[in-house]
């Protein structure tokens, strides 16, 4: 059994769990995500297995690789969704792929060379978050000699870039045309795409207003889920669904007052990434810290923070074509680009969410957050007065640090954030 | 005209101006001059348009000492180790000369490095150009923006405008230079190479620390000596390329070429790609000449012998399969340096297509300083073996 035909397996046996004992402590939710989750791969495997449609890497441009016609690859998705990838880095070290670097921009490679996953028909690589989600995507298009095109993005938003990396699209579409069997490009769906992807965004961003509440509604384990533009399934207009029903029960639990830890006496901004393997989130809750957000990349984006998603005219004070549309989100990830990005966005969101504390995953190999971690924690006690946790670990991989020795030094935090909270009300 | 010393000695000079003790050298007389300088963290940017603005265009090249203990508190120890190596020198006093610093997006872990630079405010001014890692012709123009808005920050930094004519005789200046190395390169390519691929690494470094009038001047007195000159032939077998990145310490090539061979080409950015492709204006393009110019730079920077940066793969293993029949090499020496994943996510694409064209290849993770000393020599040595049972 491949792991994609696993994937199915789980997540059909998730929905039947549900379906057969509901637990009302649980989201409701879930069932329809799970059910999206199992649809995406019985899509990616009957187009693997018959060819009836393109693959397409959809990491980064799901509303593209909808209007194209294909079915979309979330290829560090299903990486993340591996949680413990000790067979997969061996793949990697055997056929002379590194094994050091980032954990889901490896392992999706590790997963196609063992024919665990499909590889795309049709390869998109961008560097919208980093250098390694764009070379992981090309390194697997090369080499099972699938067509690959590159699309740059840019170090700051101007107008300049926007044309340029619109004009790149332009040109994608023509290449796709032209290369790929099966791709039919329409302007029509593109929209569509963005009408459900947006529908999804208003409701990320009531999700986002409702996380500043204290207590938080929001479990750490549900603000650390990626959210999963409804473009990148078969049905986005499920996908939208899956997002209104989610944000509707956010609203009755924040209605209630019902917040999900009984005495919420601290809360961290989570940033970056995290262990896959266990779950940091259950020894905070039991220390009485709520996590309300997950700061990556897109997060401020996609909840609403700053820009809208698709159709802000606030950016770039005109309505956008909807190929610019698509280079406004390409140029707008924190991850990418200068820091000072990623640092403001993150200090941005602590702030907002009035953080006690900032959990920053140092993720081996992350270059993007690597690098101005320390600018992240000097600036956070200096401008918000609150400290950083550096938590050195890797997402997939439970032997390059164990679960205790990540625990003890949560704790040590949680006891240097609750003294120094003691000390400022005094 | 600059005194020269066309010999043993001057060639001497110059190879070893790279050195820890002696890179500094020309940037600091420089300075006392009363002219300014400017640290270049990466070989796409054009240092056409800094030595127009009469600034010295100086590449940064980081500390070969071992440890980088001050860098170590900004960056995680596994990350770029050239950018650690940089960052710990700056940290430790050793560019507070700069006037300003120049990086790129050669990867994120430039970015990574020229944001903390920016942050400890270290150096007056800090610049960053935005290099597409395509070349097509939309990736020119866009290029072409970058370098305008980059002219307007060198004249800023010069304190005077910079003049069509200044660019038109920097670029000849830097043709100039590029000329005098490929000159060098034929003379890397005859049966028995004028110099060892450490010299010429010391060569090729050396233009990036000085001013490009005097390496210039230097190199055409040296060369009717350099022409004659020859390596003993015992060392001149077997012929070797090594492909490297971020490569500026010579010692890495002195380390092979003690195995037994000699490095006769190289795919360095340091080194051919740095100087392999020219400036070439077209009268036809562009509605003004400072148009056609900046265009044309980028044309040049970007249409370069590639880094494995750029997504041109195919074209880049072309370039050293090209290198390779055209410099007689019987291998080639894969140096990807610890964490640069630009070349390690190439790895597997270079080596299957180098094993494609017949070209025996082998590939050692280095330190940014010469460290495995042993190790390297004992790996060189089976790989030489393996090469010379097959000829």
């Amino acid at each position: 059994m491949t792991w994609l035909e696993q994937e199915i397996a789980r997540n059909q046996k998730r929905i039947d769990r549900i379906t057969a004992n509901p637990d009302s402590t649980k989201i409701k939710a879930n069932k329809l995500l799970y059910e999206l989750e199992r649809d995406l791969r019985i899509a990616q495997l009957d187009a693997w297995k018959t060819g009836n449609k393109p693959l397409i890497n959809s990491d980064h441009l799901p509303p593209l690789v909808y209007a194209l016609g294909g079915i979309g690859i979330d290829s560090m998705g299903a990486a993340d969704r591996t949680m413990l990838a000790t067979e997969y880095f061996n793949i990697l070290r055997s056929n002379n792929f590194p094994d050091d670097a980032c954990d889901r921009t490896i392992v999706i490679i590790a997963l196609c060379v063992s024919k665990n996953f499909p590889p795309p028909n049709f390869v998109i690589a961008t560097s919208f978050a980093c250098p390694m989600e764009c070379v992981s995507p090309k390194a697997i298009g090369e080499y099972f000699n699938m067509p690959v095109f590159h699309v740059d993005t840019t170090l700051e938003t101007s107008d300049d870039a926007l044309t340029y990396v619109a004009d790149q699209l332009g040109e994608l579409i023509e290449f796709a045309k032209a290369k790929v069997p099966g791709v039919d490009y329409s302007e029509e769906k593109l929209l569509y795409a963005f009408e459900q992807d947006t529908i999804a965004h208003e409701c990320a961003k009531q999700i986002h207003q409702l996380r500043r509440r204290v207590p938080c509604p929001l479990a750490g384990q549900d603000a650390f889920r990626l959210p999963r533009i409804p473009s990148m399934y078969p049905d986005p207009k499920k996908g939208a669904e899956y997002w209104k029903q989610f944000a509707e029960e956010m609203h009755e639990r924040a209605e209630k007052g019902y917040g999900v830890l009984e005495d919420e006496k601290l809360r961290f901004l989570w940033a970056v990434t995290g262990p896959f393997y266990f779950n940091p989130f259950d020894i905070l809750a039991k220390r009485g810290v709520a996590v309300p957000a997950l700061q990556f990349g897109v997060m401020s984006r996609w909840f609403g923070a700053e820009y809208g998603l698709f159709g802000d005219e606030k950016e770039y004070g005109r309505k956008l074509k909807p190929l610019e549309e698509l280079a406004r989100f390409l140029n707008g990830n924190t991850w990418a680009g200068l820091g000072n990005r990623w640092v403001d966005s993150t200090l941005n969101m602590a702030k907002d969410l009035k953080c006690d504390g900032i959990i920053y995953f140092l993720q081996l190999g992350c270059s993007a957050s690597g690098g101005v971690s320390r600018l992240v924690s000097e600036r956070a006690e200096r401008e918000l007065g609150i400290p950083t946790l550096m938590l050195e670990g890797r997402q997939l991989d439970p032997f390059y640090k164990s679960q205790q020795a990540s625990e003890e030094e949560m704790n040590a935090f949680i006891d240097l954030c609750l003294n120094k909270k003691k000390s400022k009300s005094k | 005209m600059h005194t020269t010393i066309s010999s043993e000695k001057g060639l001497k000079e110059l190879t070893t101006l790279g050195l820890e003790a002696n890179r500094n050298k020309y940037a600091l007389q420089w300075k006392k001059d009363g002219k300014k300088v400017a640290g270049l963290l990466c070989s796409y940017i054009p240092e056409e348009i800094v030595h127009a603005a009469g600034v010295l265009p100086w590449h940064v090249f980081g500390t070969w000492q071992a440890g980088t203990p001050h860098a170590n508190e900004w960056r995680p120890a596994d990350t770029c180790l050239y950018c650690n190596h940089v960052l710990e020198a700056l940290l430790t006093d050793r560019l507070d000369f700069l006037d300003a610093v120049v990086g790129t997006d050669w990867d994120q872990e430039l970015v990574r490095l020229w944001d903390v630079w920016r942050y400890v405010e270290k150096t007056p001014t800090t610049l960053i150009i935005d290099v597409p890692i395509i070349n097509t012709d939309t990736a020119v123009k866009f290029l072409a923006q970058q370098f305008h808005k980059f002219i307007g920050e060198m004249e800023k930094l010069a304190g005077r405008p910079i003049t069509d004519d200044d660019l038109m005789r920097s670029i000849a200046v830097l043709e100039r230079t590029r000329h005098l190395v490929k000159r060098l390169y034929e003379l890397r390519n005859a049966e028995t190479p004028a110099f060892t691929g450490t010299e010429m690494l010391g060569l090729t470094t050396a233009a990036m620390l000085m001013s490009k009038e005097e390496f210039n001047d230097r190199i055409e007195a040296l060369l009717p000596y350099l022409e004659k000159r020859k390596i003993p032939a015992e060392k001149s077998r077997p012929r070797l390329l090594v492909s490297s990145d971020r490569l500026d310490n010579p010692g890495h090539l002195a380390v092979i070429e003690e195995a037994g061979c000699v490095v006769a080409m190289d795919d360095l950015d340091t080194g051919s790609r740095h100087y392999w492709r020219h400036v070439e204006l077209s009268s036809a393009s562009s509605p003004t000449l400072r148009q056609e110019i900046v265009s044309a730079l980028a044309r040049r920077y970007l249409m370069q012998p590639a880094s494995p940066r750029m997504m041109n793969w195919q074209d880049q293993v072309d370039q050293v399969v090209n290198w390779v029949r055209d410099y007689n090499i019987q291998g080639v020496i894969e140096l990807p340096q610890g964490f640069s994943r630009y070349r390690e996510f190439r790895a597997n694409f270079f080596r299957n297509k180098l094993e494609e064209a017949g070209i025996p290849i082998m590939s050692y993770r280095r330190e940014y300083i010469v460290s495995n000393v042993g190790q390297v020599k004992t790996r060189v040595g089976a790989f030489i073996e393996m090469i010379e049972s097959k000829a």
